[in-house]
């Protein structure tokens, strides 16, 4: 046996073939897994940011929950993949991409980290070119928020969410304002920067934003829904929301669009759970106010 | 126990003692009464009190509970929930945009609150609300689809005053509600309020602890009438009194007016901190008893009157029935005492425990001396010593003590005995006794009684009595014998009436020197001497009744010696010498000479033939007077006696012979002498008729004396008659009407009467008679006394007075004059002849009635 392994096309072989399996298997880690994939490898891997409630950062998060719950669903096991804004889509579809207005710029093959991503992701448009999301799982707003002592006023709402939209953004013109770029939170997904050159994009975590209101590092920020509610409640009194700069959004779980088997089996699940009761739950324990802030989306989302 | 007894309680003390008893008994009743009585006052009183406090208390309770509600509330309003709302609101925040969010958590404050607020089981809240100061309800913990707001209403909520929160009503005292005022920043910006649940108050604060008999509810006065909080009032609950005019924390009372009456006590408590009042409703029987003390009193009063009474009722019957237990003993014992009988009883132990006054006098031992003693004490004065008596036969029998009695007899459980020659007073006594166990109420025997009579003279008596039953006995058996003899002799009287008669008329015919004279005397005087013997039996018979005439016995005792019967008794016991001892004064008696001769005879012809080896037979005469009776074969009555005695030295008649020796035919003599057995018998007759007694004193081989007593006359003797010339009763012709039954004798009238020159004309019967005497007139009747069958002489001579009104007649008769005989005459009939006729006495009868003054 010693001697047949020290032959030198052997061991060239043994290389190839190393190489080989290697590349099969990173091949995997590579290639975002579908359903069959999931299942096969018996893990669903699972791309979370910490943020407001979805992904708490203490473990728990109605993110969390629900792809925990969706892992069990399928029959494999659940595994939390922390990434950040930047890495988020690549590590779920592999290509790291940079957003130019609705476009996106594929910018490097990146290593497939995840099979699904839920971190209260809002559905925009170059998002959607990225990935494929599921049916919405959650309402948004992206609303102005002011430091309470700010003079600036919350508007009166008018019933009209895009004369209040136009009405916030009166406010906002000229106006410093702190958002995040290549989130939710970025002024130019609502043509912000048009009305105001002194945007600035939050380095932090978007939970973050109200606190630095709060200190005086921004008079305005922009501020989802869920994270105002939250916001709200942490700090009454501290801060103030002026108004909508945007139209309800949606939140959604963002598939691969190699996925679509486990995006369909995803919208299955949550189909199940909505009218199980099980999603409500969630929500509920969660975002125990959004039923009554946004009872809508809920009631046309069933 | 004597009434001087030193050891018997004065009545005065026992009575004091008694009464004391008494008083003190009823003063405890009545002292137990009003114990009673205060302590159901009392009680009434602590129930109250108690009511009150727990009234009170609940009230508090309640109070507290309404307090906790308004710190609920107070608590709401500091939370920062209801703060950020205001907050944010004061930020400007508009609802769309973060304000309506802001009332989310306020609301599931609200609605922990209703949830988790709870007392047991119960919710506290049913809905809280936070209402803007505009009106707009912020937060309303009901679901949108229960909530049903009253606009109008709810602007009447916001009530800016209520700082630290109030306490009322809604919906007509049917909501309870606890409303606070909100401020923020010293602005009012609306009100919490939140709906209690009156259910759980009532349940669990206002009820809680309480019995099914309480009732408590909540309540608000609108004028004069209660208005129930939260619920209605129970449906026993009616009539409820003015609201008005009762005093908080004072009891009052009322009556239900539903169904069925009753009695309820409330109490009206303020509760603090509220505009309510708490009412407290019990019935008045489980708050202060069924009864109220009052009522109580006077029930248990009336009760213990009642008992009272009734006890001293029976107390009373008791001691009446002591008392009369007392008396009866009392009684018992002087019946005891006043008993005839001697009578004395001992106990079981033999102890004498009575001792009655006829045993005192019987025995001369007082009771005194003898109650308590035993050891036979009751037996020395009867025997001399101790030893047991009749009495102690009693407890147990004993045949030695039995024989010391002529018997001893044992009825039941009574014994009766008889003593002999008892020595009793230095007398012996004949005693009879009687004893018996005395029981008490069980029946144990407790002792013995005994009862003893002193029955000599009774037995003396019986003997006395048996002899004269003897003697009555005998005599009716000779007046039976007698009767019986009478009746013979009649028919025998009358044949010898025949034989004599005709033997007369032969004799009257018969010259003097006629050969048949001699027989026609001895036929006379046979049949004379058998007429005498008819006599005896009629005498027997007491039928012939002797003729009275005054006599002297010494007269008739001579005649009698001069008698050929007498000759012929001398002669017939020749060894016999008779001795005459008469008194020389002797008295006369009344009497038939011819009877008392017959009976002397009699006498000296028994005892003639007592004396078989000859012996002296003496006859005397004497006076005697008799100051008392005296016993003997006859007991002699009192008075003046000629006495007679026959006495012989004879064989002596024996004693049972001497019992029977009157009786007729009882007679050991050979017939043929005295003939007919009845020399005895017929002296006995003659004597009682009379009215004399006789005596026999008799002993065997020594002789016997006969003693005959008769009652002195003091009549003086007739003079002696002479015989009459047959031309002093020839008759002249008169009609003579012959009535007579019997042939033989009627015929012998009738030729008696024609000899004597009569006309005659005879009928057998008085019915004969008189029908005759209807048709014809008759100088004279001569009436035969005794016919059968039909109408007597008497009988006839009434019937013929009827037709004959002085009708003549005289009466004839074998027998002795009778009462019919006398009547006769009374009616008007003449003499009365006795039969066998005699020429001279029917002839000189006749010629006397028909020529009474010749």
């Amino acid at each position: 046996m010693e001697g047949f392994l020290q032959k030198d096309c052997v061991k060239k072989l043994v290389f190839v073939l190393t190489i080989v399996v290697t590349m099969v298997f990173t091949a995997g880690v590579l290639i975002a897994a579908d359903l069959k994939d999931v299942k096969k490898k018996g893990v669903l891997r699972h791309l979370g940011i910490p943020y407001a409630n979805f992904v708490t950062g203490a473990g728990d998060g109605m993110d969390i929950e629900l792809m925990n719950t969706f892992a069990k669903y399928i029959g494999v096991r659940y595994e939390y993949v922390p990434t950040n804004w930047k890495d988020i889509f690549g590590d779920l579809t592999g290509e790291k991409v940079k957003p130019n207005g609705d476009d996106i710029e594929v910018l490097a093959q990146v290593p497939v980290k995840g099979d699904v991503a839920a971190a209260g992701i809002t559905v925009l448009p170059w998002r959607k070119k990225v990935v494929d999301f599921s049916v919405p799982v959650f309402p948004n707003h992206v609303w102005l928020i002011a430091r309470a002592d700010s003079p600036v006023q919350p508007i009166k709402p008018t019933g009209n969410i895009k004369k209040d939209i136009e009405a916030v953004k009166k406010i906002i013109a000229g106006q410093p304002l702190l958002g995040k770029a290549e989130t939710c939170l970025d002024p130019s997904l609502y043509g912000l920067e048009k009305i105001t050159d002194k945007i600035q994009s939050f380095p932090g975590s978007v939970n973050d934003i109200a606190p630095a209101v709060i200190k005086g590092k921004a008079n305005l920020a922009l501020l989802d829904l869920p994270d105002a509610l939250v916001a709200l409640q942490k700090w009454p009194g501290k801060i103030k929301v002026i108004g909508p700069v945007s139209g309800r959004q949606y939140m959604a779980v963002a598939f691969a669009k190699d996925s679509p088997q486990l995006r369909d089996a995803f919208n299955k699940f949550l189909r199940k759970i909505k009218n199980n009761g099980a999603y409500q739950g969630i929500v509920k324990k969660y975002y125990p106010y959004v039923y009554v802030y946004d009872p809508e989306f809920f009631k046309n989302n069933k | 126990m004597g009434k001087n007894d030193p050891k018997r309680i004065p009545k005065f003390y026992h009575t004091l003692l008694f009464l004391g008893v008494r008083a003190a008994a009823i003063a405890f009743v009545f002292f137990l009464l009003f114990m009673n009585y205060r302590f159901a006052v009392d009680l009434r009183e602590t129930n109250i009190k108690n009511m009150k406090a727990e009234t009170g208390q609940r009230a508090a309770l309640v109070g507290f509970f309404f307090a906790d509600r308004k710190d609920d509330l107070i608590n709401l309003a500091l939370s920062r929930e209801v703060s950020v709302f205001f907050e944010n609101k004061a930020l400007g925040m508009s609802m769309e945009y973060g304000l309506g969010y802001s009332l989310i958590p306020i609301r599931d404050r609200f609605r922990d609150l209703v949830k988790r607020k709870k007392l047991g089981s119960d919710a506290v809240y049913s809905r809280i609300m936070l209402i803007a100061r505009n009106g707009e309800i912020l937060v309303d913990t009901l679901a949108a689809t229960d909530q049903k707001v009253n606009r109008r209403q709810l602007k009447k909520l916001l009530v800016p005053g209520y700082r630290a929160g109030e306490i009322f009503t809604l919906d007509g005292g049917r909501e309870i509600v606890a409303s606070l005022s909100y401020f923020f920043k010293d602005r009012y910006a609306g009100q919490i309020i939140a709906w209690i649940q009156p259910q759980t108050l009532y349940k669990n604060v206002l009820g809680a602890g309480g019995s099914s008999h309480d009732v408590y509810n909540l309540v608000t006065t609108k004028g004069k009438t209660f208005e129930s909080v939260g619920v209605t009032f129970p449906p026993q609950i009616s009539g409820l009194p003015n609201a008005a005019a009762l005093i908080s924390d004072e009891t009052f009372e009322f009556q239900t007016l539903n169904g069925e009456k009753q009695s309820w006590i409330g109490l009206k408590t303020p509760v603090s901190n509220t505009p309510f009042s708490m009412l407290h409703l019990i019935t008045a029987s489980h708050a202060v008893g069924k009864i109220n003390p009052v009522s109580l009193l006077t029930t248990m009063g009336l009760i213990a009157f009642v008992l009272l009474s009734g006890a001293a009722y029976t107390i009373t019957l008791h001691m009446r029935a002591k008392e009369t237990i007392k008396e009866s003993e009392r009684r018992l014992s002087e019946i005891i005492d006043f008993l005839p009988d001697a009578t004395f009883a001992v106990d079981c132990e033999g102890k004498v425990i009575t001792w009655n006054r006829t045993i005192e006098e019987m025995t001369g031992v007082k009771a005194r001396d003898m109650l308590g003693k035993s050891n036979y004490e009751y037996s020395l004065p009867f025997y001399g010593t101790r030893r047991p008596i009749l009495i102690d036969l009693v407890f147990e029998a004993d045949e030695e003590i039995a024989k010391k009695y002529r018997f001893v007899e044992r009825k039941g459980t009574i014994l009766f005995t008889e003593a002999s020659e008892v020595p009793l007073n230095n007398q012996n006594r004949v005693l009879s006794g009687k004893a018996s166990p005395l029981y008490d109420n069980a029946g144990n025997v407790v002792g013995a009684i005994e009862s003893i009579r002193d029955i000599t003279e009774r037995k003396q008596m019986e003997v006395e009595k048996h002899n004269l039953q003897e003697r009555l006995q005998r005599a009716e058996k000779m007046e039976a014998l007698g009767t019986l003899a009478g009746g013979v002799a009649h028919d025998l009287n009358n044949v010898l009436g025949v034989v004599v008669g005709y033997t007369e008329l032969l004799l009257d015919s018969a010259a003097e020197s006629s050969a048949l004279r001699p027989g026609l005397v001895n036929i006379m005087k046979g049949g004379e001497r058998a007429a005498a013997i008819v006599q005896d039996l009629l005498t027997l018979a007491r039928r012939g009744v002797p003729t009275r005439e005054v006599l002297n016995l010494n007269k008739v005792i001579a005649d009698l010696q001069q008698s050929p019967e007498f000759e012929s008794l001398s002669a017939y016991h020749p060894s016999v010498r008779i001795k005459t001892d008469l008194a020389p004064e002797l008295l006369n008696m009344a009497g038939s000479p011819v009877h008392i001769g017959k009976t002397i005879f009699n006498l000296v012809s028994n005892a003639s033939e007592a004396m078989a080896e000859g012996g002296v037979v003496t006859i005397k005469t004497a006076n005697q007077y008799l100051d008392k009776p005296v016993q003997g074969y006859d007991e002699v009555q009192q008075g003046d006696y000629v006495v007679l005695s026959v006495s012989d030295t004879g064989k002596g008649i024996s004693a049972v012979d001497l019992k029977r020796i009157f009786e007729p035919f009882y007679t050991k003599k050979v017939m043929g002498r005295s003939g007919t057995g009845l020399g005895l018998a017929v002296v006995w007759g003659t004597v009682k008729d009379h009215h004399g007694y006789i005596n026999v004193e008799s002993e065997e081989g020594k002789g016997s004396i006969f003693t005959l007593y008769f009652p002195v006359t003091r009549e003086s003797l007739p003079a002696e008659t002479t015989a009459v010339a047959v031309s002093q009763y020839m008759g002249k012709g008169e009609s003579i009407l012959v009535v007579d039954d019997v042939k033989e004798q009627r015929e012998l009238a009738s030729e008696m009467l024609r000899k004597l020159n009569y006309n005659v004309v005879g009928v057998a019967s008085g019915e004969e008679a008189v029908e005759y005497l209807k048709e014809h007139k008759v100088d004279l009747l001569v009436l035969d006394m005794i016919m059968e069958p039909g109408m007597d002489g008497l009988d006839t001579y009434r019937n013929v007075l009827a037709i004959h009104p002085r009708q003549k007649a005289i009466i004839v008769s074998g027998f002795s004059e009778t009462d019919r005989v006398e009547t006769a005459q009374d009616l008007g009939a003449g003499a009365y002849v006795r039969k066998p006729y005699v020429l001279e006495k029917l002839g000189l009868a006749v010629r006397k009635e028909l020529e009474p003054s010749a």
